[in-house]
């Protein structure tokens, strides 16, 4: 083939492949060697209290209560059941956040660019506080206001009808009725999303009268689900029976404030992420609909408001994951979330090696669960081509 | 004009060679079976369309594409990656690039110290051969300045100092003025043009033929990744009306270069 | 659009220009009408809360505790405790004295005037390594004369300041790692970088630090003490090397490739590149970013409280469990959250104007 003349190649140690090799097998036996030692460390460590690691435990009966919970935990359920009542107050006071904030936040952001001063200062005022106090100095803030600062039952706060704020937990009236009539509503609400979303994907493709049916169908459903409560529903107002109330509905103050800190927190990073959403909309678009006739509120609704959506919802989405994550500084006020669980559960079980593996599992899994969901909205933002 | 003929200087002997050199991109092949040599001291415009392989071509002869087939030696020693000769190959030969790429966070003159510094040459050493060649592209009244208050020549001259501080035996040019500013071409052509008299082994990319017909001991046609002409240049301009050469020449020419 | 059409007095003019924005339109007016009911109910009444029926001074409890205002006094009674936490009384001006330097060397790093001098980075090195040698000999003691102070007894703002800015400067160094790692050509290396970042990333603060608090006394060998400060420490350096060592990655993307292929043909090594001209360029592009976590990191050191340590924040709660103020926390919470509020709106008032700097010098 070739001729080199009288060249003599560099030895195999100088040559890249080798070096790579080199580099990647010394970082993996680096690692080992780091990692054996702690394991070995850990099982002497772990000999020495004749302490096994395995996962049997979390079928053992929990000898602890929880305090709350919706899925009707009791001290000797199995740790299992204990961790599942953990992951679903995660779950609830998370997604309970995140709809409270995202509200706050998108109210925040446009008030922020409103043309209005007053309502650009007082927004944001709220902004900057809100992002320079920690969230959990924020959270011990809304517990202590709570627990110290409002009335007993007896004496509760009534702002209006049938709402008692007390320190014991915030009080409200709900409507019963019978479980045919709930699964009714149930089902005329998802006629009515099914009815909205296919409004919203086949605008371009259907004429107005298209429209018009779709929205007699949803008027219908709302009617309906009015006539079910109406007929079926009967109001259960709570009252005051000895040292608590009894009847209607309660939320504990641990969740209150774990939901206050957490909407009132994140609303202001969220009001940022809408803020730079609407500056992102360039002005050439503004100016573009401004000369096609259409009024402010127009423009806004119908020009900037949907480019900025898809510019803000992935750091948005980043919020929400952040949300789900910062509920875990509710252990600091002992709302039974997957962090607290987990906290009880090693002082009452011990087994602190698997009970972080469990949590990290949990919270890995959720994270990777959000993150595959935005990725699944970027795809198919992408396949629309905008 | 002066300028050392490399067939009758006596020492001219095979400098650069590609015996057989072909690249692909995934399945597209950029370099089809490419022969070449390239004595010491000649200086060798390579022209063509846009994708003929002109940028690949010499981008090889530094190592910063890796090819399949055949070899390319510098100096009898092969460019290769993996027997791992590319930072010997790289000793030299200098480069200048189309986009400049300076180091925007250096002044013009860190700019030159930085590859001296790391080739340890002292400091001291590195400064003066640094001011030297600043001086040569008259460029030394910005030696402290940073690239973002240059002009776009302004750069392309420090890049072309910087990369003789290295004293290469070949310099490589990819298409150093086509980001310019019509009115800065001059300046930067004209210092090619000075170096070009020193002697140095030169490869060019490039679409300005008149600067080409004034230095070049030979010119290379390519096209689809082939070499179609490697003529001395009073050959390829008495040929222009010929073959794939008539279409470069009048796109060249609608250009007004 | 209101550029035309005002005609008139100045002063009509001028009440019309004020005026405008606050009721030109009808979303407009509401909003102002809303607003000013709002600042009208609260700001008489916090006034009122705040200063007129505040308690400024006092040496007994009992004044607070029947009084409708703040308790300002409470504030002034526990200051010391609130910043200094359980360091001992008498020695209080040792970690004064630290963190003032920690604070100095700050200023000093963040002065962008600096940046462009010659070895300006490995004087920055050296500097943060004697600041932290410095700032911790003077706060352990046991050396020149110094009563030895026990690290767990360092709290309050001291410990606050010094978890944050030395776990920055130390994730720093690890971020850099891990984002050439993430970039590396070298399979083993890029995937052991992505697992480790996305792991850190994808778990909260608290679980790093319960794991740090519980697993680090099993992990290494027994005998070997290591204490809580230290422990929440390294948890903070693990956690916020991933966020950092994200935002240099965009950096890294951010450079052209024409910027390698230069520094390669000039013949610098891998490293040389990397540490003289790509690394450099890229902490330009990503230091507002990095602000934004160092601001991140100075509030997320208030965690500590969770595994029982006593920060800023510990040491408030410790103040308003005092029996004898019993009752009185939004003063000290308030105190607390000024100092929060001070410091990171500070840093990121000094962020913006980097970036604009920045942006500036870009052009």
């Amino acid at each position: 083939m070739t001729t080199f003349g009288d060249y003599q190649a560099p030895p195999f140690w100088r040559r890249p492949f080798f070096r790579r090799s080199a580099a990647q097998i010394a970082v993996v036996v680096g690692l080992l060697a780091v990692l054996s030692f702690f394991i070995g460390n850990a099982s002497a460590n772990l000999a020495k209290t004749s302490t096994t690691l395995g996962f049997g435990f979390i079928w053992s009966r929990a000898s602890f209560e929880l305090g709350e919970g919706i899925t009707g935990f009791v001290a000797g359920d199995s740790v299992l059941a204990a961790f599942w009542a953990g992951i679903v107050n995660t779950l609830l006071v998370s997604l309970a956040s995140i709809v409270t904030a995202t509200v706050l936040g998108i109210a925040v952001g446009i008030l922020r660019l409103s043309s209005n001063p007053l309502s650009r200062l007082l927004s944001s005022g709220y902004i900057e506080l809100m992002r320079n106090i920690p969230l959990i100095l924020q959270m011990l803030f809304w517990y202590a206001v709570i627990t110290r600062s409002l009335p007993t039952p007896r004496k509760a706060l009534s702002p209006i009808e049938g709402l008692y704020l007390t320190n014991r937990g915030v009080y409200f009236s709900v409507i019963q009725m019978p479980p045919s009539a709930f699964w009714a509503l149930v089902a005329l609400s998802v006629l009515l999303l099914a009815t909205l979303a296919a409004r919203a994907t086949s605008r371009e493709r259907t004429g107005s009268l298209g429209r018009l049916g779709d929205f007699r169908l949803a008027g219908a459903a709302v009617v309906a689900m009015l006539a079910v409560v109406l007929t079926t529903g009967s109001v259960d107002v709570p009252e005051i029976a000895g040292l608590n109330f009894k009847g209607g509905a309660s939320i504990t103050p641990e969740f209150t404030a774990v939901f206050l800190g957490l909407s009132i927190f994140s609303a202001a990073f969220i009001a940022e992420n809408v803020r730079a959403g609407i500056l992102g909309v360039s002005a050439g678009q503004k100016e573009a609909a401004a000369s096609l006739g259409l009024r402010d509120g127009q423009t806004m609704r119908l020009v900037v408001l949907p480019q900025a959506l898809k510019i803000s919802v992935p750091p948005i989405a980043s919020q929400y994951l952040d949300i789900v994550k910062n509920s875990s500084l509710a252990v600091a006020i002992a709302y039974p979330e997957i962090m607290r669980v987990a906290t009880v559960v090693i002082s009452e079980v011990g087994r602190s090696i698997e009970v972080i593996a469990i949590i990290m599992a949990v919270y890995l899994s959720i994270s990777l669960a959000i993150s595959a969901l935005m990725n699944a909205y970027n795809k198919a933002n992408l396949a629309k081509g905008t | 004009m002066t300028r050392a003929d490399p067939s009758s200087d006596g020492k001219a002997k095979a400098f650069i060679r590609f015996q057989g050199v072909s690249k692909r991109f995934g399945s597209f092949k950029v370099l089809k079976d490419i022969h070449l040599t390239i004595q010491s001291g000649e200086r060798i415009i390579v022209f063509g369309p846009s994708g003929s392989g002109k940028s690949t071509l010499i981008r090889c002869v530094n190592g910063l594409e890796d090819y399949q087939d055949g070899v390319i030696t510098v100096g009898g020693v092969p460019v290769s990656r993996a027997l791992g000769t590319v930072p010997q190959i790289r000793r030299k030969v200098g480069m200048v690039f189309q986009h400049f790429n300076l180091f925007p966070h250096m002044t013009a003159l860190e700019n030159c110290m930085v590859g001296p510094v790391a080739r340890s040459v002292t400091e001291k050493e590195a400064r003066n051969r640094a001011l030297e060649f600043l001086s040569r592209v008259r460029m030394t009244d910005h030696a402290a300045k940073y690239p973002n208050e240059l002009s776009g020549g302004q750069q392309q001259r420090v890049a072309i100092a910087r990369a003789l501080c290295l004293q290469p035996q070949v310099m490589l040019f990819d298409e150093p003025t086509s980001a310019l500013d019509p009115e800065m071409v001059g300046e930067v052509l004209n210092v090619m043009n000075e170096l070009a008299d020193t002697g140095i082994t030169m490869i060019c990319v490039t679409h300005e033929m008149s600067f080409a017909r004034r230095i070049a001991d030979r010119m290379i046609f390519m096209e689809g990744g082939k070499i179609l002409y490697d003529e001395p240049p009073e050959v390829i301009f008495s040929r222009r009306g010929e073959g794939r050469l008539v279409e470069f020449f009048e796109h060249v020419a609608d250009r007004g270069l | 659009m209101s550029a035309g059409g005002d005609e008139g007095t100045d002063g009509r003019h001028r009440l019309r220009t004020v005026l405008r924005p606050l009721f030109g339109t009808p979303v407009n007016a509401a909003l102002t009408v809303v607003i000013l009911w709002l600042l009208v109910t609260a700001i008489p009444a916090l006034l009122r809360w705040g200063i007129a029926d505040a308690i400024w001074f006092t040496d007994d409890p009992k004044d607070c505790i029947q009084q409708e205002g703040a308790c300002w006094a409470f504030v002034g009674a526990k200051a010391r405790l609130i910043i200094f936490g359980r360091y001992p009384y008498d020695e209080h001006w040792r970690p004064l004295l630290a963190m003032i330097i920690v604070l100095a060397a700050l200023v000093l790093s963040a002065d962008w005037r600096q940046w462009r001098r010659r070895n300006w980075g490995r004087f920055l090195i050296g500097l943060w390594a004697v600041t932290i040698a410095a700032s911790s000999m003077l706060m352990a003691g046991g050396i020149a004369g110094l009563e030895s102070v026990e690290i767990d007894r360092w709290s309050g703002l001291p410990l606050t300041v010094m978890l944050s800015v030395f776990g920055i400067f130390l994730a720093l160094i690890l971020s850099v790692l891990l984002a050439l790692g993430r970039q590396s050509k070298l399979p083993v290396i890029r995937w052991l970088s992505i697992a480790y970042i996305e792991l850190i990333r994808g778990v909260p603060l608290i679980s790093i630090l319960f794991m740090a608090a519980l697993l680090l006394p099993i992990i290494l060998p027994s005998g070997f003490e290591i204490s809580k400060i230290l422990r929440a420490q390294a948890a903070f350096v693990m956690f916020f090397a991933a966020y950092m060592a994200e935002v240099l990655r965009g950096g890294l993307q951010a450079i052209p490739r024409g910027q390698y292929e230069a520094a390669e043909t000039i013949g610098l090594t891998y490293w040389e590149a990397t540490f003289k001209v790509i690394l450099p360029q890229v902490f330009r592009l990503s230091i507002p970013s990095l602000v934004n976590v160092f601001i991140a990191a100075f509030k997320d050191t208030s965690l500590v409280v969770i595994i029982s340590m006593h920060d800023l924040m510990g040491t408030t709660n410790a103040a308003i469990s005092d029996p004898a103020w019993s009752g009185i926390y939004i003063e000290a919470y308030a105190f607390t959250a000024m100092v929060y509020f001070i410091f990171c709106g500070g840093i990121s008032w000094y962020s913006q104007k980097l970036e604009r700097h920045l942006k500036v010098g870009r052009r």
